[in-house]
């Protein structure tokens, strides 16, 4: 078969699979609207704290990274074995990856690295798994049933959802969401990284000798020190000035990484999660090929966050030379 | 800042996440990182001593090749040399042992050569004791008693004497 009736059958069979879902699976519920909230929905109230199902999902992750890191742990061998062997595996590849972004530093980076990328891919698929999008939380006026096509249960009066407004559309709070589409959560794992990566600046570098990055008037100092003696040198004015400039773009570049981290993170992921939805009305095989996709994505952002935590991380341990150089 | 908020920042929410990672990175520390770090440096230790000990062993086995090898040669030319020698033993010893019958079997015949001589001695005595009374009796009657017993005795001897030197002369 030549590629191009490989690509005719291919092309046939979407259409035949999205004519059979327009005929044999109705999606006619018009009371219910897809949402797109930035905002994670509340599922339950403690005393004022909502708990939204991004921490939820979160707290799943955990629970599945915990349970995971136990049971490869629980009973080790020398010789590794079924899900010790997996784990360690995993580990292993993060830890070379720690060691060859960090060199001889990668092992101190690697703990928070590991943890970041774990918990970032593991709440990115969560969010992903089919059918726990559909299920959550709805609320309705009462006295009123769900719209067709939607099966409801009761759930004990412990937990309070605020009331439904009569005649506002009815929207579905899904259990499970991905963390990552919930900007506390990139946020957390930003001001991790940033706040981590200035502790580990200063232990490597010294107080005086990180600081010194953004804060650089040593050659301000030596043009002031000069012109006192009435020997003033435009030279050393000059990049006196472009010493203190650069050291500002350095702390602006610092809070920016905060933001770059979490916008990153909670960008891709949400979008994807939009980019699903709208899909998912179009026709039933194109979300597939767009799943794929942001299963791919969810691991990428892992991945990325991690990397570029242990790289911020390097450069900020490593000493900067560039006063002795010119 | 207010559109911050609509993008759903809240603090109590940012704090729940920081801590959720806190713990999950001390609990993954504890019981993942740590043991896993320690786990792959022991295997990795103990694989080179494996390797080590492997090179160690073979090299030893090599060396006690050489050695068994050489003991072997050894050995073999031990056997040889005393097989050689055994077989000049026994060569020598056939030889004396040979010897020894064809000395004894010499004096045997030597023996029996005594043995018949003594008694052809003894028979040509006896024969001629015989042929003394025989002549004797024979000359008794020829001569009828014309000399004494004693004379013809003496005579006879005589003849028998000059007979015998005849013999011998032959």
């Amino acid at each position: 078969m030549s590629s191009r009736n490989k690509v005719l059958v291919i092309a046939l069979a979407f259409i035949g699979v999205a004519v059979a879902q327009k005929i044999f699976i109705p999606f006619e519920t018009p009371a219910v609207s897809a949402s797109v909230a930035v905002k994670p929905e509340t599922l339950f109230d403690l005393n004022g704290f909502e708990i939204t199902n991004t921490l939820l999902t979160s707290w799943i992750a955990m629970l599945v990274l915990i349970g995971l890191a136990v049971t490869a742990t629980r009973n080790m061998k020398l010789v590794p074995t079924g899900v010790q062997n997996i784990f360690e595996m995993l580990i292993e590849a993060i830890l070379n990856l720690a060691e060859s972004v960090g060199g001889e530093r990668g092992r101190k980076f690697f703990p928070v690295a590991a943890t970041i990328l774990l918990l970032v891919v593991v709440s990115n698929l969560l969010g992903l798994i089919p059918g726990f999008g559909p299920i959550g939380l709805i609320s309705l006026e009462k006295g009123h049933a769900a719209p067709a096509g939607i099966v409801t249960f009761d759930i004990p009066q412990i937990f309070f959802v605020e009331e439904h407004e009569p005649g506002a559309p009815i929207l579905l709070a899904p259990f499970v969401r991905s963390p990552s589409t919930d900007i506390n959560f990139p946020l957390s794992l930003a001001l991790i990284s940033v706040v981590l990566t200035q502790i580990f600046g200063v232990q490597a570098l010294g107080f005086f000798g990180y600081v010194g990055k953004f804060i650089n008037v040593r050659r301000m100092g030596k043009f002031l020190g000069g012109a006192l003696r009435g020997k003033a040198v435009v030279g050393d004015l000059m990049y006196g000035l472009l010493d203190i400039f650069v050291g500002l773009i350095e702390l602006v570049s610092e809070i920016g990484k905060i933001l770059s981290f979490t916008f990153r993170l909670f960008g891709n992921i949400f979008a994807g999660e939009v980019v699903l939805l709208i899909m998912s009305f179009l026709f039933l095989a194109l979300p597939l090929i767009f799943y794929g996709l942001e299963v791919f994505v969810g691991a990428i952002q892992g991945f990325v966050f991690c990397v570029l935590t242990l790289a911020f991380m390097s450069i900020a341990t490593t000493p900067h030379h560039s006063e002795e150089q010119h | 800042m207010e559109n911050i908020v609509k993008l759903g920042l809240n603090p109590a929410w940012l704090l729940a996440q920081l801590a959720n990672f806190l713990l999950l990175f001390l609990i993954l520390r504890a019981v993942a990182f740590k043991p896993i770090l320690n786990m792959l440096d022991t295997r990795k230790k103990k694989i080179q001593e494996s390797l080590e000990y492997a090179e160690k062993v073979k090299r030893d086995a090599e060396a006690q090749q050489k050695e068994f090898e050489r003991k072997l040669d050894e050995t073999r030319r031990q056997n040889q040399a005393a097989v050689a020698a055994a077989g000049q033993v026994a060569e020598k010893e056939g030889e004396a042992i040979l010897a020894q019958a064809r000395a004894e079997s010499r004096k045997l015949v030597e023996q029996a050569k005594e043995q018949i001589e003594y008694e052809r001695r003894q028979m040509q005595a006896q024969l001629r004791e015989e042929v003394v009374r025989l002549s004797l009796a024979a000359s008794q009657k020829v001569l009828s008693q014309q000399i004494d017993e004693k004379a013809h005795r003496q005579l006879v001897n005589d003849f028998l004497a000059q007979t015998d030197q005849l013999g011998n002369r032959n």
